[in-house]
């Protein structure tokens, strides 16, 4: 299977079908992301549109050496942030139906325990210096400052084991691959 | 309005309101990026009043609309950016090189040198720090506050400059007044209008964005003017501060209400005819 980036390269070099290729991978997680921005249907599919349409704007500018998805969710990021401040702007409505939208759907008891459990499971399929710290700050809530006096690193350092945590929990959760066989409440992993 | 991971977290574990400053912060920091693409319960719990939206549809409407990406608008777009930002920069140097090269100003010789090198300098800095600014691709993290006070400096430069401009060592008289003051003001801001026009069609045709920011039509009306300007401070040879304030330094002032004379025009037209189908 290509990668993102050789999807991308390809479809700078004229291959459109890459590019279907590429919305197929993206426009999932650009919807699952977007949408806690409280947008509205029809506002979210224009930002995920919009998104795409920047990428194929500004495909020239993509680096061969470049990757793709922080480069993508940095366009949807700049995008959801222009509609929000025009959003603002204009009739209460938009924002209206934001703000009622966070207090609908909750989740129920038995998706939210599997989820939770999920993680707690991917967490401790991590390498031992990004658990610790990915552990420190999405489970315990404690700040970069705060985790690098506890494990005697700098906030510079624990950012950047956190950043290398986060990247490999997002891949075995979107992949599925995680092992059961973790005792949750012995709080570490093999 | 400083947004942190700590909130970025905060905001994914309670459900906490998410701002502007939160989207400025996210479009910036690789650790928030990844946070927000961990499937947590708020992704399940609709987050918004979206459903679900259609994949292949929204597929389909998007290579409708990249299949329409032809002719020299689609190419100016697509070039890399800087590619864009020489371009921008080289037209927006055109008038004032044109100025110097077949109408300059008679007291050019007379004019204070030091003055003139740092208004060509000052301008010439503002210029490409603007145009970079305005030009900035998306996938760059945008600060609010960059693009605000590179508007606001690029706006202001031109009074600035206007109100500080030397009168010549020599009191000499260059300026042959025949008609009224407000008549010869009016002459140089049509002049220069009409000159910073090109580079402001142009900033607006090699922006890749579909909606446009007031942020943007600022700055690039801020940069016509300053063209326009530029342009003057080698044309003209009236140094009285009224007219440089009144005919110079109101280019970027004319620019931005035609710029948004012609997007209130565009906003009926297009309102009338929705409600005419």
């Amino acid at each position: 299977m290509k990668s993102d980036e050789e999807l991308m390269l390809a479809y700078c070099g004229g291959d459109t079908a890459a590019f279907g290729e590429l919305f197929s991978r993206y426009a999932p997680m650009l919807e699952r992301v977007l949408r806690r921005f409280g947008p509205s249907k029809d506002q979210l599919a224009d930002l995920v549109q919009q998104t795409f349409l920047q990428l194929h704007r500004a495909r020239n500018d993509f680096r061969p050496d470049g990757e793709l998805r922080p480069w993508l969710m940095t366009i949807a990021y700049n995008l959801a942030r222009e509609q929000w401040r025009r959003a603002r702007r204009r009739p209460e409505a938009e924002l209206d139906a934001t703000a009622e939208s966070k207090h609908a759907h909750q989740p129920d008891d038995q998706r939210r325990f599997e989820l939770r459990r999920d993680l707690s499971h991917a967490i401790q399929q991590l390498p031992n210096d990004q658990q610790e710290v990915v552990r420190l700050h999405f489970v315990e809530e404690l700040s970069f400052d705060e985790i690098g006096e506890k494990v005697g690193a700098t906030a510079g350092a624990v950012r950047v084991r956190a950043h290398r945590g986060y990247t490999a929990l997002r891949k075995l959760l979107s992949s599925g691959n995680i092992s059961d066989d973790i005792d949750i409440d012995k709080g570490r992993g093999p | 309005m400083n947004w942190t991971c700590d909130e970025t977290r905060r905001h994914l574990l309670r459900q906490d309101n998410l701002s502007e400053a939160a989207l400025e912060h996210l479009a910036q920091c690789a650790v928030c990026q990844e946070m927000m693409e961990l499937p947590t319960d708020i992704e399940h719990e609709s987050g918004s009043n979206a459903g679900e939206i259609d994949i292949a549809g929204l597929l389909s409407q998007t290579e409708l609309q990249l299949s329409r990406e032809r002719g020299l608008l689609a190419w100016l777009r697509s070039r890399k950016t800087p590619v864009r930002i020489a371009l921008g920069v080289s037209v927006a140097l055109i008038p004032a090189a044109a100025q110097l090269a077949f109408s300059r100003r008679r007291d050019l010789g007379d004019y204070p040198l030091p003055w003139l090198l740092l208004a060509v300098v000052v301008y010439l800095a503002i210029v490409v720090f603007a145009t970079k600014s305005v030009l900035a691709p998306l996938f760059r993290p945008k600060s609010s506050l960059a693009l605000a006070s590179a508007a606001a400096l690029a706006f202001s430069l031109p009074f600035i400059l206007a109100a500080l401009a030397p009168t010549h060592a020599q009191p000499v008289s260059h300026v042959e007044i025949q008609h009224s003051f407000l008549y010869h003001a009016a002459v140089c801001l049509r002049y220069g209008t009409l000159l910073s026009f090109p580079t402001v069609l142009l900033f607006v045709a090699m922006d890749r964005q579909v909606a446009r920011g007031r942020l943007f039509l600022i700055l690039t009306a801020s940069i016509g003017g300053i063209v326009g300007n530029f342009a003057l401070l080698l044309h003209c040879p009236n140094g009285q501060l009224a007219h440089q304030l009144l005919g110079h330094a109101t280019v970027g002032l004319v620019l931005l209400i035609c710029i948004g004379a012609a997007i209130v025009f565009a906003r009926l037209r297009s309102r009338n005819t929705s409600e005419g189908s």
